[in-house]
C-alpha cells in the first residue's frame, strides 16, 4: 500500500431509491451558474432591467405617463435575445458533451435512468433560460407595483401573459439548442448556428427585406402580409398576450404558429437524435 | 457465493452487426478477467451487464439478480469504472467522487464524507481539491476507482483500469484492487487487454473473440498445455538428459533453462533421469503462459460457450 494510504473504509449507509433527476438537475444548475459565459448574459439582462426600473423610479415621483403598457412592451423587446443567448450557450453542449466525454456512461452506469438523466438536464436548462426571460419581467412588474400608485388599465392581468410569453420563448429556444446540437454533432457549431440564424434573419428582415416589403404590399393590398424575423414575430406576440393595444402590423397568432413550428423542430430533432450509448465495435 | 454473472442466450446487434453472442455461460464469484482483442465485445458485454444498454435478446443475471435497463437495484451493488474519461473536468476530485455517490442515491453530506475517505484510500488525498482536468492519467484512473468505490459496492467492474498508467503506478493500482478483493471481499470483474493484470488479479477468465466466448474457466486450467508434458532441469549435464530421452524415443524440446519432455507421468521422467546418472533440479508440469494460452485461444480455440 502506498505511503499515506489508509485502509479501505467500509460504508454502511442507506441509498435512496428516489428519482435521480433532481440530483442531475441540481448539479447542472450549479455548474451553469458558475459558468462565466452563462453569467454574462444573465447579469447583463438583469442589469438592464435594474437600469430601466431605476429610470422609472425617477419618474414615479412626478406621476408622469411613462408607466404604460407600451413602455413595458418596449422594455421586454430585448428579453428574447437574453433567453436565446443563454439557451445557445448552455443548451448546445449540455447533452452532446456528456456523450462525447463519456460522462453519459457515468450517469447511466449509476442509479440513473435515461429519462431521469434527460429530465434533470432539461429541467436545469429550462430553469436557467427561464430565469433569463422571466427575471426581467418579474423585476419590472414588481418594481412598478411598488413605485406607482396608478397603473395602466388592465395592468393586473399583464403579469400572467408576460410570464407565459417569456416562458414559452425559453422552452422553444431551449429545444432548438438541444435539437440543433443533437443533429450537428458539434456544440460550438450549434451555438453559432442558433445565434447566427436568429441574428441574420433579424438583420435581413429589418433592413435587406425592406424593399421586398414594398413589393409584398403591392401584391397583398392592405398591409395584410409582413416580412418579419422570428424575433420580431415573437416580440409582436407580447402585446397580443398581455392585452395591450400596440399595433404590431399583423395578426398576433402568426407568431404563435412560427413558435409552434420552431418548438416542434427543436424538440423533434432532440427526440430523433437523443443521446444514447452503443454503436461501439467493442 | 452467488455467481458473479450469468448469461443465457445473450445476443447484441448494432444495426445488422452482431457485436456479441450468442453467449450462455456462468462466471463464478471472486475475481474474473475479461480478455479479448480490440473489437471482441468486452465493452459491449460490460455495458449490458451494467444495464446501460439493452441486449437484443437473452438474459443477464449479476450477483443473482436479473439485469434490465433502468433497473437501479442491481447498479447500486456495482461500482463501475468505465474505460473512457467519464469525468467532469471542471470539478474537483472530491466533487467528482461525491457526485458519483449522489448518483447512486447517497445523501449530499455523507457522499462528501465518503468521498474524502475513498480519495485517501486511493492515495488522492493531496489532490482532492484540485480540478480533475489537472490530473495525470494515473490520477484519473485512481479517481475512477474512487468513484466506483464511493458507495462501497459488492462488485467492482473495471474496464481497462491501468490503461495509460506508468509501470510503478500500475503496480500500486493493481495492489489496491488485489487488496480490495483479498482483504475486503469485493468481487472484481476486470476487462483488459493486459494479460499480466488478469494474471495478477483474477482466478478465472473469459476470453472473447468477435463477440463470442472462445474459452472461459479457472486461469490454471486455461494455462494448461493441451499436449501436457513436464519441464525438467538436471545437474550433471542437460546434454546427457537429451541423449537419454532420445534413446528412449521420448520427444523433448528446449524451454529456457529446462527441457520440455512429452511424458504424462512424472515418475517416468524421474526414472530416465536416474538411469542416466543425473540429479533432478527442477520438475514441474508444463504450463502455457497466459500470453500463450490467450494467443492460442484467440487464434483458433473452439467456443465452449
Amino acid at each position: 500500500m502506498p505511503e499515506g494510504v489508509h485502509g479501505y473504509p467500509r460504508w454502511t449507509g442507506t441509498l435512496s431509491t428516489g428519482s435521480a433527476a433532481p440530483t442531475v438537475a441540481g448539479e447542472e444548475l450549479r455548474r451553469a451558474l458558475n459558468n462565466l459565459w452563462i453569467q454574462i448574459p444573465l447579469v447583463l439582462i438583469l442589469a438592464y432591467a435594474v437600469a430601466v426600473v431605476g429610470q422609472l423610479s425617477s419618474f414615479s415621483r412626478g406621476g408622469t405617463g411613462i408607466h404604460t403598457l407600451s413602455q413595458f412592451v418596449t422594455f421586454l423587446d430585448v428579453v428574447p435575445w437574453a433567453g436565446l443567448l443563454v439557451a445557445a450557450i448552455m443548451g448546445a453542449p449540455l447533452l452532446l458533451e456528456d456523450q462525447r466525454q463519456g460522462a453519459l456512461e457515468l450517469y447511466l452506469s449509476r442509479a440513473v435512468t435515461l429519462p431521469e438523466y434527460l429530465g434533470g438536464k432539461i429541467a436545469a436548462l429550462l430553469a436557467v433560460t427561464t430565469l433569463a426571460c422571466v427575471g426581467p419581467v418579474l423585476l419590472y412588474y414588481v418594481a412598478t407595483m411598488l413605485m406607482f400608485q396608478n397603473h395602466p388599465e388592465g395592468w393586473e392581468w399583464v403579469l400572467p401573459g408576460a410570464l407565459a410569453w417569456a416562458f414559452l420563448w425559453a422552452v422553444m429556444v431551449s429545444g432548438l439548442a438541444l435539437g440543433l446540437a443533437a443533429v450537428s454533432r458539434s456544440s460550438r457549431g450549434a451555438t453559432l448556428l442558433l445565434l447566427g440564424s436568429f441574428a441574420v434573419l433579424d438583420v435581413f428582415a429589418n433592413n435587406v427585406f425592406a424593399g421586398a416589403q414594398r413589393l409584398v404590399d403591392v401584391l397583398v393590398p392592405g398591409g395584410a402580409a409582413r416580412i418579419v424575423s422570428p424575433m420580431n414575430a415573437w416580440d409582436a406576440q407580447l402585446p397580443w398576450m398581455i392585452g395591450a393595444t400596440v399595433d404590431s402590423g399583423f395578426e398576433g397568432w402568426w407568431g404563435l404558429v412560427l413558435w409552434a413550428v420552431l418548438l416542434a423542430l427543436g424538440w423533434g430533432l432532440l427526440a430523433w437524435k437523443r443521446p444514447r450509448l452503443g454503436g461501439a465495435a467493442e | 457465493m452467488a455467481a458473479l454473472a450469468e448469461f443465457e442466450s445473450l445476443v447484441k446487434f448494432y444495426g445488422s452487426h452482431q457485436a456479441l453472442g450468442p453467449l450462455s455461460l456462468s462466471l463464478p464469484g471472486g475475481a474474473v478477467g475479461l480478455l479479448g482483442p480490440n473489437g471482441a465485445g468486452k465493452t459491449t458485454l460490460l455495458r449490458i451487464l451494467m444495464g446501460v444498454i439493452p441486449p437484443t435478446s437473452g438474459t443477464v443475471r449479476i450477483l443473482g439478480e436479473e439485469v434490465n435497463p433502468g433497473a437501479k437495484a442491481v447498479r447500486r451493488k456495482i461500482g463501475y469504472a468505465p474505460e473512457g474519461e467519464a469525468l467532469f473536468p471542471e470539478l474537483s476530485g472530491v466533487e467528482a467522487v461525491s457526485f458519483a455517490g449522489r448518483l447512486v442515491g447517497m445523501g449530499k453530506v455523507e457522499s462528501i464524507e465518503r468521498a474524502h475517505q475513498v480519495l485517501d484510500y486511493v492515495d488522492l488525498g493531496e489532490a482532492r481539491y484540485r480540478r480533475v482536468e489537472t490530473f495525470s492519467t494515473g490520477m484519473r484512473q485512481r479517481l475512477k476507482l474512487a468513484q466506483a468505490l464511493v458507495h462501497d459496492p459488492a462488485l467492482l467492474v473495471l474496464d481497462e483500469p491501468t490503461e495509460g498508467v506508468d509501470p510503478e503506478a500500475r503496480i500500486a493500482l493493481l495492489e489496491l484492487i488485489a487488496e480490495l478483493r483479498a482483504e475486503h471481499g469485493l468481487q472484481v470483474l476486470l476487462s483488459t487487454h493486459l494479460l499480466n493484470d488478469v494474471e495478477r488479479l483474477a482466478t478465472h477468465a473469459l476470453v472473447l473473440r468477435d463477440g463470442r466466448a472462445v474459452t472461459h474457466g479457472p486461469l490454471s486450467e486455461l494455462k494448461r498445455a493441451p499436449a501436457g508434458g513436464y519441464l525438467v532441469r538436471v545437474a550433471g549435464g542437460m546434454d546427457k538428459l537429451q541423449e537419454a530421452l532420445t534413446a528412449r524415443g521420448v520427444a523433448w524440446e528446449p524451454a529456457a533453462a529446462n527441457l520440455r519432455v512429452s511424458l504424462d507421468d512424472p515418475r517416468e521422467v524421474l526414472r530416465i533421469v536416474a538411469q542416466a546418472g543425473l540429479v533432478v533440479r527442477h520438475l514441474a508440469p508444463f504450463e502455457l503462459t497466459l500470453d500463450e494460452a490467450f494467443t492460442q485461444a484467440v487464434a483458433g480455440g473452439a467456443s465452449n460457450a
